[in-house]
């Protein structure tokens, strides 16, 4: 038994690719109970956004399903078998789980930490419960998932480094006046740039937002659709000394903020320090406004800047994140592992109910003349007696289950307590775990799924005898 | 037990260089592990200075202020306190670093002063401890203040300069650098003068007159009169923010000169081993 992953993205499948695999709700709900009734898929987990779809199952066959959801994908996209396998990435055991919290923290993403597919993870694992295609282990897994994904956008500024024009604008604005949102600005042009920063600015801060520009009649039109104020051109000047953001967007081929304009502006901001970004080309401003005391001027190309050192911060915290899904992974293990004793600690919890029945029913035979009270409390102290010898073991055995290599084995401790036959017994494959043979062989592939020759596409390729197929390993 | 206290005070200057090394590793290349063993030795740290502090102040029967160690010691203490609290708390970027480079500063001072201080018996101790006390804590105040006057002029700096680096990234925006240190000398300010006014009554109680021409509270009270402008400008002029930011860095420059060098031209208060008046 086995987690695998099998899916296609944004580095392995072209958008055509992507946008025919992709499924809405209604059609994943279908693909889910499909995968329901496949034999060898226990649990199965459908993530679908714009840039990856995504099967997350628990099996106890990886060909089977490799198999089988590569059938699937193939019909879906209306691609050959072999088509298909040259768009798909497997991994499998802890690998798998690792691409499934990397994807959750967005380390997989297009944008290096977005937040947006955590959300998207939640949404599957809610629809996957919503129809009764998630056990034990893939609930815990992604619930150890989400959590992680939670842990790395707080934790880490990973999502928190604007790395667009627009909001690399908005950071900076922040790095001068702080948090505080009652700021006034002041956008000079309408044009598609001029509009998105506009945008930008208006959700960003609560103080007066004017738009001026050359035709004043634009300049109404994008104020009403940001909720600013249009101001005549003629009136810039005015408004200048006024506000502490002043973004320029203008396609004019000279300078429209000359050096004395915001001087002047700046004698009666009385020290208070202006924000002046430019990204009209070419340039708005002229390029002695910088020289102004407490005036800070940024172009473009200061803006790719701050975009560029965003993006080197991502990739660093990237390393801080993959170092937090690494103890969500050994976290995950221990809980597989811990798993191991819960049939033996079920199997002997049973053996002592059963002692007290059978013991309780030798005595009602012996002494019939006891009555319902009397039976009602020897029971009781009977199965006290049973419970106060059985504490201690039970919690030695909970503690050895959390051991990756504990001194006495679940099967000795079986045999220690005489319930092999009881623990076999329970031994059948139930919706709320899985058996104990099934964990020990889960265990067993689990690192092995890292480390192992070929992946279970390559192994399908090579049963079928067909081609490469592109697998993407995650570490 | 001296070589036990010279000990103890060269670990924990040690693990003090070590904290603030490892805290600026991880600011120009960040680590988890880095800022958590920074964190954990800067704990050491307070932990050595309380033991040494507490150490002092049982073997003296005084509390640990009467003299220039002492009270460096005790201020270093109390902006290594303020800092661990508002990391916990408030996360000020890279405050931990700056205000503890400056902590360590003064304990570094301190390593080269004489640790044989006998018992001192100070004529109206009580008054004299709330003199000492309320500048301790004004001196952390303005310390703090410094501490975020040089955060604010790096800050600004790297973004007149457009260097986009991690000292950018991790330091906080102008306006919450200019607030926090305002407010710090704003507490500071009012502190400085009530310490003052008890020096000049404790002054007049012991020596039955006022010291009005010494060099030391006139340097102080000129210190004093600098913050006040500072205060006077940040509310009043149309000083740029930068500026006001300098003058404040100027005024603790001035404290710093009036704390080290003052006392020896004064006559009334001069620092000596034993105490503030030998």
């Amino acid at each position: 038994m086995q987690i695998i992953v099998i899916g296609a993205n944004h580095t392995t499948a072209s958008v055509d690719v992507r946008e025919k695999l992709s499924y809405r709700e209604d059609e994943a709900r279908e693909a889910l109970r499909k995968f329901k009734d496949s034999r060898s898929m226990f649990e199965t987990i459908l993530v679908s956004t714009c840039n990856r779809t995504e099967v997350y199952t628990l099996t106890t066959s990886r060909k089977a399903a490799v198999d089988y959801i590569c059938h699937v994908f193939a019909s879906r996209a209306g691609l050959s078998v072999s088509e298909m396998q040259t768009h798909l990435y497997v991994h499998e055991g802890q690998a798998a789980a690792r691409h499934a919290m990397k994807v959750a923290a967005g380390l997989d993403s297009i944008v290096v930490g977005e937040t947006q597919i955590l959300g998207q993870m939640k949404q599957a694992f809610a629809l996957a419960q919503e129809c009764g295609t998630v056990g034990s282990m893939l609930q815990k897994l992604f619930q150890q998932v989400v959590e992680v994904g939670k842990r790395v956008h707080t934790e880490t500024s990973i999502s928190k480094t604007p790395v667009s024009v627009a909001y690399a604008a908005v950071q900076l604005a922040k790095k001068i006046y702080g948090s505080s949102k009652a700021r006034s600005a002041l956008v000079l042009g309408a044009g598609s740039m001029a509009k998105l920063a506009a945008e930008h600015l208006a959700s960003q801060f609560e103080g007066p937002l004017w738009i001026a520009n050359r035709t004043f009649g634009r300049a109404v039109e994008l104020a009403e659709a940001v909720g600013g104020k249009a101001i005549p051109w003629e009136d810039v000047e005015t408004i200048l000394s006024k506000v502490d953001i002043v973004l320029t967007a203008t396609g004019a081929k000279d300078p429209v903020l000359s050096l004395a304009q915001v001087q002047r502006a700046q004698k009666q901001r009385r020290g208070q320090p202006q924000f002046i970004v430019d990204i009209g080309l070419p340039r708005n401003v002229e390029m002695s406004v910088s020289q102004v005391k407490d005036v800070f001027l940024f172009d473009v190309d200061d803006l790719r800047g701050v975009i560029q050192a965003n993006f080197e911060e991502r990739a660093r915290e990237a390393v801080v994140a993959s170092e937090l899904i690494e103890q969500s992974l050994t976290s995950f293990e221990n809980w597989v592992t811990s798993l191991r004793m819960v049939p033996v600690i079920s199997a002997v919890r049973a053996k002592g109910a059963n002692i007290q029945r059978d013991v309780m029913h030798s005595l009602e035979n012996k002494l019939p003349d006891l009555n319902d009270r009397e039976k009602k409390l020897i029971a009781k102290h009977m199965m006290s007696i049973v419970n106060q010898l059985l504490k201690d073991p039970i919690e030695q055995m909970k503690e050895m289950g959390t051991m990756k290599k504990p001194s006495i084995s679940p099967e000795g401790m079986a045999s220690l307590f005489g319930v092999e036959a009881e623990l076999s017994a329970v031994d059948t494959f139930s919706d709320v775990l899985p058996t104990h043979s099934m964990l020990e062989d889960f265990l067993s592939m689990w690192r092995g799924g890292e480390s192992a020759p070929s992946t279970p596409a390559e192994e399908l390729v090579a049963v079928a005898g067909m081609g490469s197929v592109r697998t993407r390993r995650e570490c | 037990m001296l070589t036990g206290n010279r000990l103890l005070l060269d670990f924990t200057i040690f693990i003090y260089a070590s904290s603030l090394t490892l805290f600026f590793w991880d600011t120009v290349a960040p680590k988890r592990g880095m800022n958590r063993a920074a964190l954990l030795l800067l704990f050491l740290v307070f932990s050595g200075e309380t033991a040494f502090l507490l150490k002092r102040l049982f073997a003296f029967h005084a509390a640990p202020l009467y003299t220039r160690f002492d009270t460096l010691l005790l201020v270093s203490w109390l902006v290594l306190l303020v800092t661990l609290v508002v990391d916990a708390f408030f996360r000020v970027g890279l405050l931990v670093f700056f205000a503890n480079v400056i902590a360590f500063g003064f304990v570094v001072f301190d390593s080269f002063a004489p640790l044989e201080v006998g018992e001192t018996v100070h004529e109206q101790a009580d008054l004299l401890l709330l003199h000492v006390g309320f500048a301790v804590l004004g001196y952390v105040c303005f310390t703090l203040a410094f501490a975020f006057a040089g955060m604010y002029l790096l800050q600004n700096m790297l973004l007149l300069q457009k260097r986009w680096n991690r000292w950018y990234l991790g330091l906080p925006s102008l306006a919450d650098l200019e607030r926090f240190s305002h407010r710090s000398t704003l507490i500071g300010f009012p502190l400085l003068m009530v310490s003052m006014v008890l020096g000049f009554v404790w002054g007049r109680l012991v020596y039955h007159h006022w010291i009005w021409l010494d060099v030391k509270p006139i340097l102080t009270f000129l210190n004093w009169v600098c913050y006040g402008v500072y205060l006077w400008l940040y509310h009043s002029s149309s000083w740029s923010r930068s500026n006001l930011m300098k003058w404040n860095v100027a005024c603790f420059v001035f404290l710093l000169v009036n704390f080290f060098v003052g006392s020896d031209f004064s006559t009334y208060h001069p620092w000596t081993s034993t105490g503030i008046l030998g």
